[in-house]
């Protein structure tokens, strides 16, 4: 096992250089320069403030070595500086990634919560009407388009109802917790500070339900199926046959094996969440990764980019890591070499 | 096993829900203010570097300049700060500070003329995106303890403009070189105190900053060591929104204090709600079409008669319709409320919807059943409150009356930007924010350097006309010289007028003594919160 | 050897074109099913007949009538120039529609040819090829369409591109699969032993029958295309104003929630079409499970 991890880990570090190259290619393609979106209309037409900024960034140094240097600086574990932010890429990363991990960590939440038990209902009593009703739901949620849900839940939860806290991630007169992980809810607790965890859960209600919506439906979906594959199999009758309440049965039987496809479809979303909440994240005020990302897009900040596609690529591949990984504790009979 | 955790995130979940609805009950009722504020752009909060919106915002509530405008309507009457006098020599190239004595910056240290000398000389040489501010600067020599002489290179009218800009605040030098900060001629590469002004501020000001967390929030306190009258709120709080829908539902909750970036057409949905205050002010901003004079790019915009048809064929009154009447338009990207053009100035002198003669024009040109071009801009919002995307299509629609086919090409606004300074557009619609408050900021940009070279506008007579009017010192000689050269500019030139916009920030009822300003939003001295 | 030829051919062709009536027979007793197709249907049929449905010109501006709610005249409002909103919800079927069907159909084309072909060939082709899919996938997709729109400027033509360029993959692996399945299967040794050619073994048999979890996947993928292309207009990079498309309208009415029918219509009918697509793929692995035949 130990060998499998250490075999995946090395391809892990090939696959994330993999995605710096095609993001190199594309960054080299976006003909946005960089002055534009840094300097201003005359600034721009000054050859000696034009000059000052190229050298302090770099750009005035061929191309490849431009990747190069930062495949070395990335070596020694140095993403660049962001020519937006003007600050260490890293520490731009260590700031926006905790918000969208805890956001899209919420959404998992979320997403089991209600999806996993409709699931299991729905395969129970099937062709009941909860399984009429987790099949409909689980379909209209995979089909609404995100950024129209946030906006009307924005507004109809937010404004009309007044039932959920505003956009952001604390209350508007609260100061952030200490920076230790990054995570709201873990810093508030690691500070002592109640009101500050109790109003960074809050405003992770609204945003994290519209994120789960999505994911919800195919947890639905497969949970259902595969436990419907499993109450088939030839065990579960022995199971029942040998008289022990329904309930144990389903607990202790089939659930194990039916959340294989469960966790493959989790590990999937969480990759999805993790670097396309751009919509989500601009309209709830949401300081996270996919603002960050788009951003860095579309201003051409060469080193931004490279950070970001680069260890959102790590983290995708991490995520099929321990997908893997549970799979093989879930599932006894699968071992990897 | 497996049920008790669904008991138990089902719980979690109501209970957040539970949460939610107590803490959504709190609402802002402390004594900080809260300001919402799209902070999408800043880079930097360095006097010095800085070039954004907001940043320009902080720094003219905690940096002090030597003189100031007198309001937001009153913008060339100006009233001392931290000069108490000064004088112009015959020449217009040698201008006298008298500094204000007994003043202290928030760390306690005194302001002297050193100061001034270091904070001008340090912005001139670190030669970020402002440093050109200087340009006319040749030098600054420290007369005594508490005044400068600064020579300029040539005389300027807009000198002290320039030095009534945010950038122009004064930084306590002793403070700021403990921290990396240099002046020296090499100071883009000695000058290491950009990270720490981000999170602290060396100035004078009213406010003092107290830190800065990207994408989420500014925060600054009150200025204990001010030298005037302190500000009435303790502390401030600028939180990071960038959308406005948001903003809007934020300060109806009474989340937030004051709304800055709420686009007209929300307000109008805002009108009657008895907890808000809507205040107005002119805003100094422009959107412009622009069009080639050059022949080899597009021959038909490039013939003067073509470009003053199109002037006669916009319908302006329905572009100001779309922003809810909430702006005012120019003759040319000249704003109204500058020296030399009043609103009674600009309707005089406006090019009025006129359908017959712009196809007389054309026909004129040569070309009476019209013509096609490529109008390019930029995706996403324009900081007159509308976005360039509504606008252009209400162009094509126009100009279609009069057989014009103009081909939409929208680009993000980089992208745009990057081919628009190229010099290879035949047309583009983009936007002007003030540098600085003084005229020669849009003449210059019109005619001398910035849009006319990319348009190909290169005109003798417009260029000595507008070199005249930006080194006349007599303001009253300036205005007539001005308005000739909006008249050529409506005869000639290439630009279209579209929108001046104005600005409206939305704040709480019980918020008074908010004004609006050009440049860096508003004082926030005079703000209370009640 | 004639008799013998035409005896294979059969066998092998009945076999599939029976196994599809069975399918069909089992989708069209699915009442959400056949409810979705119905529903496809009458959004293709209204973008097909959008000149003579549509009350008004979908790009004709009265900008003094803005921001008008819905009324008589304006059945689903007005928007910020004063267009119809019902006209250019019916008329933005033409652009997203078309666009989502293409992007699907050339994504599981080329994803099936690439994983059957890499599965069929298996070793190292197998291993490179799966390399480069998981590397694919890897990339932010929605960041990789957005990097390239802006490069290349928005346009459908681009965003259709972008969206090619990261949807592929998963066909890809589907395929792979299938083919791996089959490739080890009693039916291919039969061909085998038959003698007919690896190719012929390939394009004949192997495919067609890989195809048929890829069909499903097409049919639910439809929706999330409908939904991904609104994203990338909404974003900003898709469609060409004055063009109506449904991502591009949520867009305008993003800012505008007084005016909450300018986002909530346009919404509507992505959200119509992707839940009727998505019904019919329900329907068709439903159709297609070979366990529930025995029920």
């Amino acid at each position: 096992m130990g060998r499998y991890i250490a075999r995946r880990l090395v391809l892990m570090v090939v696959a994330a250089l993999g995605v710096t190259l095609i993001s190199f290619f594309v960054s080299r393609a976006v003909p946005t320069d960089p002055v534009v979106s840094n300097l201003g209309q005359i600034a721009s037409q000054r050859p000696e403030i034009v000059k000052a900024f190229r050298e302090k960034w770099g750009l005035d140094r061929p191309f490849h070595e431009q990747y190069l240097a930062f495949v070395r600086n990335l070596a020694r574990g140095d993403l660049g500086t962001s020519i937006n932010t003007r600050r260490p890429v890293a520490t731009d990363l260590a700031h926006f990634m905790p918000a969208t991990i805890e956001l899209a960590t919420a959404a998992i939440v979320f997403a089991l919560a209600f999806g996993l038990p409709l699931g299991i209902f729905a395969a129970i009593r099937r062709d009941g009407p909860v399984d009429h009703l987790a099949r409909l739901v689980s379909l209209i949620g995979v089909s609404i388009p995100i950024f129209w849900l946030a906006t009307v839940s924005l507004v109809l939860f937010y404004a009309t109802l007044q039932w959920t806290v505003g956009p952001g991630r604390l209350g508007p007169q609260m100061d952030a917790p200490t920076f230790v992980t990054g995570f709201y809810t873990i810093d508030s607790v690691l500070d002592g500070d109640p009101e500050a965890f109790w109003s960074a859960l809050a405003h992770l209600v609204l945003p994290g339900l519209v994120l789960a919506s999505s994911i919800m439906g195919l947890v639905t979906r497969v949970t259902r199926s595969s436990m419907l594959e499993v109450l088939s199999q030839d065990y579960m009758r022995t199971a029942r046959a040998k008289g022990l309440r329904e309930v144990r049965v389903v607990a202790r039987h089939a659930l194990r094996n039916a959340l294989i496809p469960t966790v493959t479809i989790l590990g999937l979303a969480y990759g999805g969440l993790l670097s396309g909440a751009v919509m989500t994240e601009t309209i709830f005020a949401w300081p996270g990764l996919g603002r960050y990302a788009f951003q860095s897009v579309i201003t051409n900040d060469f080193p931004g980019i490279m950070g970001v596609t680069f260890v959102i690529g790590i983290m995708y591949v991490v995520v099929n890591l321990v997908v893997d990984l549970l799979y093989a504790w879930l599932d006894p009979r699968i071992h990897y070499a | 096993m497996r049920r008790l955790a669904f008991v138990v995130l089902s719980v979690a979940l109501i209970g957040a829900v539970g949460v939610s609805e107590g803490v959504a009950g709190q609402r802002a009722t402390g004594k900080a203010l809260i300001v919402a504020l799209d902070q999408s752009d800043v880079k930097t909060l360095d006097p010095g570097r800085q070039f954004e919106y907001a940043a320009q915002f902080i720094d003219l509530n905690c940096y002090d300049t030597l003189l100031a405008s007198k309001s937001g309507s009153e913008l060339t009457t100006y009233v001392p700060a931290l000069a108490t006098e000064w004088s112009v020599s015959k020449d217009g190239k040698e201008y006298t500070f008298k500094l204000r004595k007994n003043v202290k910056f928030a760390s306690g240290n005194p302001f002297t003329a050193e100061d001034v000398r270091f904070t001008l000389m340090r912005l001139k040489n670190m030669k970020g995106n402002p440093a050109w501010l200087m340009d006319p600067l040749k030098e600054i020599q420290v007369v005594d303890s508490h005044a400068v002489k600064m020579v300029l290179t040539e005389p300027f009218g807009d000198w002290l403009a320039l030095l009534t800009g945010p950038n122009s605040g004064i930084l306590d030098a002793k403070l700021a070189k403990e921290h990396g900060a240099s002046d020296s001629a090499t100071a883009d590469k000695d000058d290491k105190a950009e990270e720490w002004l981000n999170q602290n501020s060396a100035g004078s000001g009213p406010f003092v900053l107290k830190g800065w967390l990207r994408s989420n929030a500014i925060k600054l306190e009150r200025n204990p060591n001010y030298w005037r009258e302190g500000p009435k709120v303790a502390r401030v709080e600028i939180r990071d929104v960038p959308s406005p829908a948001t903003q809007k539902l934020q300060v109806e909750n009474g989340d937030v204090d004051i709304a800055l970036n709420v686009t007209p057409d929300l307000i109008a949905g805002m009108r009657g709600n008895k907890n808000v205050k809507i205040i107005t002010g002119q805003s100094l901003d422009n959107m412009y079409l622009g069009l080639t004079t050059s022949a080899q790019i597009h021959p038909e915009l490039a013939k003067k008669e073509v470009r003053q048809a199109i002037r006669h064929a916009i319908d302006y009154d329905g572009i100001l319709a779309l922003t809810n009447k909430q702006a005012v338009r120019g003759p040319v990207v000249y704003s109204v409320g500058l020296l030399g053009l009043s609103q009674a100035d600009a309707d005089r002198l406006n090019p009025k919807q006129d359908l017959t003669k712009a196809k007389e024009l054309l026909a004129k040109a040569g070309v009476p059943n019209g013509f096609k071009f490529p109008l390019r801009y930029g995706t996403g919002p324009s900081p007159v409150g509308i976005t360039y995307d509504s606008v252009v299509q209400k162009i094509q629609a126009d100009l279609k009356r009069v057989g014009i086919a103009v081909e939409l090409v929208p680009e993000e606004f980089g992208v745009m930007m990057t081919k628009y300074r190229a010099k290879q557009e035949a047309a583009v619609v983009s936007y002007n924010t003030p540098d600085f408050i003084g005229p020669s900021s849009w003449v210059g940009q019109m005619v001398l350097h910035t849009w006319a070279p990319r348009l190909h506008y290169d005109s003798p007579a417009a260029k000595e006309l507008a070199n005249k009017a930006n080194s006349e010192i007599d303001q009253k000689k300036r205005v007539t010289l001005y308005q000739d050269l909006i008249k050529l500019l409506l005869d000639e030139g290439p630009y279209v007028m579209l929108v001046q916009g104005k600005v409206q920030v939305v704040t709480r009822a019980n918020i008074e003594g908010y004004q609006y300003f050009p440049i860096g939003h508003a004082r926030l001295l005079p703000v209370v919160k009640n | 050897m004639t008799n013998t030829h035409n005896l294979r051919k059969t066998t092998v062709a009945e076999v599939s074109e029976s196994e599809w009536r069975r399918v069909w027979g089992r989708l069209s007793r699915n009442p959400m099913a056949m409810g979705g197709l119905l529903l496809v249907l009458w959004w293709v049929l209204i973008a097909l007949l959008a000149p003579w449905i549509a009350p008004y010109d979908p790009i004709g501006q009265n900008v003094m009538n803005r921001l008008a709610p819905p009324s008589p005249e304006h059945w689903l409002g007005v928007d910020g120039l004063g267009r119809d909103i019902l006209s250019r919800v019916i008329y933005g079927g033409r652009v997203s529609l078309p666009v989502a069907a293409a992007v699907v159909i050339l994504a599981a084309i080329f994803g099936t040819l690439y994983g059957g072909l890499a599965g069929f060939l298996g070793e190292w082709p197998d291993e490179v090829g799966m390399r480069l899919v998981d590397m694919v996938l890897a990339f932010p997709a929605l960041i990789l369409a957005m990097a390239i729109a802006a490069a290349l400027g928005p346009s459908i033509r681009n965003s259709m591109l972008a969206m090619l360029l990261v949807w592929w993959p998963p066909y890809a692996r589907l395929a792979r699969g299938q083919v791996l399945a089959l490739k080890a299967s009693d039916f291919v040794a039969a061909a085998r032993s038959l003698g007919l050619s690896e190719r012929r073994i390939l394009l004949r048999h192997v495919l067609p029958n890989a195809m048929a979890p890829s069909l499903v996947l097409m049919a639910m993928d439809f929706g999330n295309a409908i939904i991904i292309t609104a994203a990338l207009s909404f974003l900003g990079l898709g469609a060409v104003p004055p063009t109506p498309e449904w991502g591009a309208m949520v867009a305008e009415g993003r800012e505008l929630m007084q005016q909450w029918w300018i986002s909530t219509f346009p919404g509507l009918a992505i959200l119509t079409v992707a839940i009727a697509c998505n019904f019919i793929g329900d329907g068709l692995r439903d159709a297609m499970d070979p366990r529930l035949r025995l029920r």
